[in-house]
């Protein structure tokens, strides 16, 4: 059965500058247990996406224009405030970019961590919750928990900042785990470390999470599948194998082509996809990515291409989509360079 | 902390040093002085007094005397206008009052502008944003002396509710303090608004509501320490201009406070009952301000004192 499903959910903001249509007809879906990983380019909606599903945008100026988020058969768009802020941080929670500043600097960390048990969890004694806190950052390889628990975030390195947020967020084993972007502010061999965590996570206790990151390369070993979103709209949707090897749209191919890898060949240069990012204020009904795509056609800038469903959950939104053939020996992402 | 502290306020004597030094000699080399003014007194009288107050001695030799009297006896010598009485005691009484209609214009002011700071800052951009300011506008750009007469034209003569000047009893002292409050409370309210606005919006608070807390938990715990900074820091200053009294409240509604005796003094030439004045309000406001910046390190934890 299907944990979550988003249906042509839609988003915009009220700005001075126009309206921002940061989701526009977004649907997805998540089992028990799976992977999402939700990829684009900056400004492409992920983000929005995500906190429109947990009722966190701030409305002004945000306004949620369509769609539903069946969570347990209850649309969580409809849910009044207080029913929502009982499923935030028990069935759904949600980590951040930056934990340097998620973290409230304020607050030592025992009081961010207990007041999620002591919101949610009701029936717990002090002295319980204290230990399953405690449990949780030592599952999470916090070193000396103990003294962890009793800092400040600023006594914390941003590594360990972040892991004190997974633990926060899998206090109460949450059924979803929504990571956006955990990684971009940390080094390098941090962030291998806190992926592992994720899939650690998701191995052991099944918890189905939905990872937003910019980078193709860090979801291929992580997720089930992908959603690949450009200018607020969906640009392609498939298992991990639909989109490495049975790429259709243009816009996954540049992303393919501008991930860094060690097979490459020496000598070949990463092909960044030319342009940039579209203003969303001036998206029309045309295809979002044609002022930057290779195989753009005059109907691509006079009609918004239509969902096409391949086999299995593959979908794309192009009208004039990479055949398989087209991509030479499969399995080598880099043909085309 | 307890050295920190010490350090601030070993640093504060040198800065009070520094100030007594400065007006006394500035005092000192502005043209009159307290006895060259309304009447003529024959010469010998005239410099009888003047050696009583030690002014015919030289100027560095005053300044030792006024030293050593402050330093050791804590005497801030005798007034030159107001005979037979001594500034300590002049100051004393003045402060009396002066800090009662102080201290009901502090607990005024951070009420009612904590209270509207916050709905105003909760309701950002609604209605109820935009009242409590425009209010608060007023109360900034509003001269005392108008605030004053009008809150005494409404509730004393017109409603009759309170007497109209003088503190025989504890409801006179209600119409100074809240002119006195509204005016700290406008800009109160204008801080509070600005720190709770720009708290609200960091990713804590995000991270806040996405862990299922309500709207109260999250105001108290999470975002009023912080908010705070901005009326902490402004309150130093404004409780020690409460404290030492305002001369148009003290005018308007006839209160024998310290107001009048910082400005009648200078003008009067009045130079140890100004310099009584001046030491007062600067051992004041250094006083708040080391206080205020031990607040922050309760309010902010990545303060620290070394
Ligand atoms: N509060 C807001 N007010 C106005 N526009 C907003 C607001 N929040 C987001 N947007 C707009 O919505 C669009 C999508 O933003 P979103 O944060 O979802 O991007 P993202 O894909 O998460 O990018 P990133 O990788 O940089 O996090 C952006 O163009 C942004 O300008
Ligand atoms: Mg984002």
């Amino acid at each position: 059965m299907k944990l979550l499903e988003v249906k042509n959910l839609g988003v915009e903001f009220h700005t001075d500058e126009g309206i921002v249509r940061a989701a526009d007809n977004i649907s997805f879906d998540l089992e028990q247990g799976e992977v999402l990983g939700i990829v684009g380019e900056s400004g492409s909606g992920k983000s929005v996406t995500c906190l429109a599903m947990m009722g966190l945008l701030p409305m002004p100026p945000a306004k949620i224009t369509s769609g539903e988020v069946l969570f347990n058969k209850r649309d969580l768009l409809k849910l009044s405030e207080a029913r929502m802020r009982a499923i935030r941080g028990k069935d759904i929670s949600m980590i951040f970019q930056d934990p340097f500043t998620s973290l409230n600097p304020y607050l030592k960390i025992s009081t961010q961590l207990m007041e999620v048990l002591k919101t949610h969890a009701h029936t717990m004694t002090y002295a319980e919750s204290k230990r399953r806190c405690i449990e949780v950052l030592e599952q999470l390889g916090v070193p000396e928990p103990e003294i962890r628990f009793n800092s400040y975030p600023h006594q914390l390195s941003g590594g360990l900042k972040q892991r004190i947020m997974i633990a926060m967020s899998l206090l109460l084993q949450p059924k979803i785990l929504i990571a956006d972007e955990p990684t971009t502010a940390l080094d390098v061999t941090i962030q291998a470390q806190i992926l592992d965590l994720l899939k650690d996570i998701n191995k052991k206790h099944g918890t189905s999470i939905i990872l937003i990151t910019h980078d193709l390369g860090v979801v291929a070993d992580l997720c089930h599948k992908i959603q690949v979103m450009y200018g607020g709209r969906l640009a392609e949707q498939g298992d991990v194998d639909d989109i490495f090897y049975r790429t259709r749209h243009p816009y996954t191919k540049g992303l393919l082509n501008s991930i860094p890898s060690l097979d490459i060949e020496p000598g070949s240069k990463l092909k960044p996809i030319p342009g940039s990012p579209p203003d969303l204020t001036a998206l029309g009904d045309f295809c979002a990515f044609s002022p930057r795509c290779s195989k753009v056609q005059e109907k691509c800038r006079t009609k918004r291409p239509e969902r096409t469903h391949e086999t299995g959950q593959h979908v794309y939104e192009c009208f004039f989509p990479y055949e398989t053939d087209q991509l030479g020996n499969a399995g080598d992402r880099r043909v085309g360079s | 902390m307890l050295k920190y502290i010490l350090k601030r306020i070993g640093g504060g004597v040198v800065t009070l040093f520094i100030v007594i030094t400065l007006s006394f000699f500035m005092m000192r080399l502005a043209p009159g002085g307290p006895f060259s003014k309304d009447r003529a007194y024959p010469p010998e009288i005239l410099r009888n007094i003047e050696a009583k107050y030690h002014l015919d001695k030289p100027l560095l030799v005053q300044y030792g005397i006024y030293l050593e009297r402050v330093i050791f006896h804590f005497d801030l010598g005798p007034s030159t206008r107001y005979a037979d009485r001594s500034v300590n005691e002049l100051i004393a009484s003045g402060f009396e009052y002066s800090a009662r209609i102080g201290l009901g214009a502090l607990i005024f002011s951070v009420f009612v502008g904590l209270c509207a700071g916050l709905i105003a800052a909760l309701n950002h951009n609604k209605f109820l944003d935009y009242f409590p300011m425009s209010i608060s506008m007023i109360g900034v750009s509003m001269p005392d002396f108008v605030l004053a007469n009008i809150l005494m034209l409404v509730f004393a003569l017109q409603l009759g509710w309170l007497p109209v000047a003088g503190i025989d009893s504890f409801s006179g002292y209600i119409l100074p303090s809240a002119t006195l409050g509204l005016i700290f409370a406008s800009s109160i309210a204008r801080l509070t608004r600005g720190g709770m606005l720009e708290i609200l919006g960091q990713d804590f608070v995000r991270t806040a509501r996405a862990k299922g807390l309500s709207q109260r938990t999250i105001l108290w715990r999470h975002t009023l320490k912080g908010g705070l900074v901005p009326v902490v820091s402004y309150l130093g200053p404004a409780i020690a201009s409460m404290m030492t009294g305002s001369l148009i409240v003290e005018k308007v509604f006839n209160i024998p406070g310290l107001g009048r005796f910082f400005v009648d003094s200078a003008t009067n030439r009045d130079y140890t009952l100004a310099m009584g004045s001046v030491i007062v309000f600067a051992v004041l406001i250094i006083a708040l301000n080391i206080f205020v910046d031990c607040v922050y390190g309760l309010l902010d934890p990545r303060v620290t004192y070394d």
